[in-house]
């Protein structure tokens, strides 16, 4: 049976500073099966994990993506730390069998992290996603993608303003030319039918923005065919990692 | 007849369908009363308009959420998983603010501004008080522009999921 994978969102979620490399260890030490967050370009093309889209350097908000990782790594965080590069990050963790979930931006994103984890031989460890806020068809998203590799994990989050989700909505046909390997819907949207549907369909079935008690222990419950929901992300990491523990021995 | 709003002053013209259905005399106090949907039972002497309804059952919800967190441990541990976050809360339809702090095992809330508050919404009354009642999703009326936000998602998307939670919670127990 399988057991559902954790996702600590941007390291330890909402304790400490997120995206920083001490949030990331910390969450692997929560016992995290790995890391969801935000990855940005910086001028020369280098992956770095960020939520922010630009930074604020001598009063100006400038856009990662015009300034040389060396600036970059000289911007520090709310915690004096700077900003992890992809690179630091899969060398630090490398021997922790951590997996990576990263919200890409645009195509360009996601063929940096797929050449940096080759470096690394941790293809296998990498999933990309399109972000739950983005309205673009799965063809558009992750053609250019899925054309510079085959074998990369891509996941569809669905998007948020679908509330009531049907089929239409999960655009099964391209999920299938593009292999997309699974759906990540909001916890508000995830219930029993969809599980059941999507897992019918042959996806993997994920949960995001899991943060209550209550709603930690119904999702991890929730079996279909005596498997569990696939994998949950989520702000508190730590408590939904000890109740992972205790409900699905 | 004329009716005046006991909140704003302004004349009501026209009474709304439900409470004209529902008018009776209260023996008790000797006064008229009907049911206008966000208000309840209303006497006529203390007749608001519907505008003024939605706003009082805005700040009525959001105190059943502040007693909620003190008297539901559920809810005051949830609470406490969070840092204080302030959400200024402004209805571009009229000038009805009002504010919510959550975190640190509490929720408070009242009428007014606060300074320099770290997320901003703007969002019609109308709109506030059906996500409030749990009869309207909010991501819908943030993708069509409905609502408005200043400041960090993720804390929007906590204070929604909070709201919920409440909802959810008060159902459970039959009320606060």
């Amino acid at each position: 049976m399988n057991r559902t994978i954790i996702w600590g969102h941007r390291g330890t979620g909402f304790k400490g500073t997120q995206n920083t490399m001490s949030s990331f260890k910390n969450a692997i030490d929560m016992g995290v099966d790995g890391i969801k967050t935000e990855t940005k370009l910086s001028k020369e093309g280098e992956v770095v994990l960020s939520y922010f889209n630009t930074l604020k350097i001598n009063g100006e908000d400038i856009p990662i993506q015009e300034l040389p990782i060396e600036e970059i790594k000289k911007f520090k965080l709310e915690n004096n730390e700077a900003i992890p590069t992809l690179r630091e990050v899969l060398e630090a963790f490398k021997s922790s069998n951590t997996k990576y979930n990263f919200d890409i931006a645009n195509p360009e994103e996601g063929i940096g992290i797929i050449k940096t984890a080759k470096e690394y031989g941790l293809l296998d460890h990498i999933e990309l996603a399109k972000p739950s806020t983005r309205p673009d068809s799965l063809s558009d998203f992750f053609t250019e993608i899925r054309k510079f590799d085959k074998n990369v994990s891509l996941i569809n989050s669905v998007f948020l303003k679908y509330s009531g989700i049907e089929d239409i909505h999960l655009e099964l046909e391209a999920m299938r030319k593009l292999n997309i390997k699974g759906i990540n819907v909001n916890h508000n949207y995830a219930n029993f039918d969809l599980f059941k549907r999507i897992k019918d369909h042959g996806f993997k079935f994920c949960v995001w923005g899991v943060l209550f008690k209550r709603s930690m222990k119904r999702f991890l419950t929730m079996k279909y065919n005596g498997e569990y929901i696939d994998a949950i992300m989520s702000n508190q990491p730590g408590r939904l990692v000890k109740f992972r523990n205790e409900l699905q021995s | 007849m004329n009716l005046t709003c006991t909140g704003c002053g302004n004349e009501i013209e026209t009474l709304p369908i439900q409470c004209a259905h529902s008018l009776t005399k209260n023996t008790e106090t000797n006064q008229m009363e009907c049911y206008m949907e966000n208000c309840g039972v209303i006497s006529i002497n203390e007749y608001l308009c519907e505008n003024c309804c939605t706003k009082r059952n805005i700040m009525k919800l959001n105190k059943t959420f502040e007693r909620l967190s003190s008297e539901n441990e559920e809810f005051k541990e949830e609470l406490a998983l969070f840092e204080k976050n302030i959400i200024q809360i402004n209805t571009p339809d009229s000038d009805f603010k009002f504010w919510v702090e959550f975190g640190n095992g509490t929720y408070l809330c009242d009428k007014g501004e606060k300074d320099n508050p770290p997320i901003k919404f703007t969002i019609p009354k109308k709109s506030m008080n059906l996500i409030l009642e749990g009869k309207l999703n909010w991501f819908g009326e943030y993708f069509n522009g409905n609502l408005k936000v200043e400041g960090d998602l993720q804390y929007t998307l906590v204070f929604f999921d909070i709201v919920k939670l409440a909802l959810e919670i008060t159902n459970e127990i039959g009320g606060v």
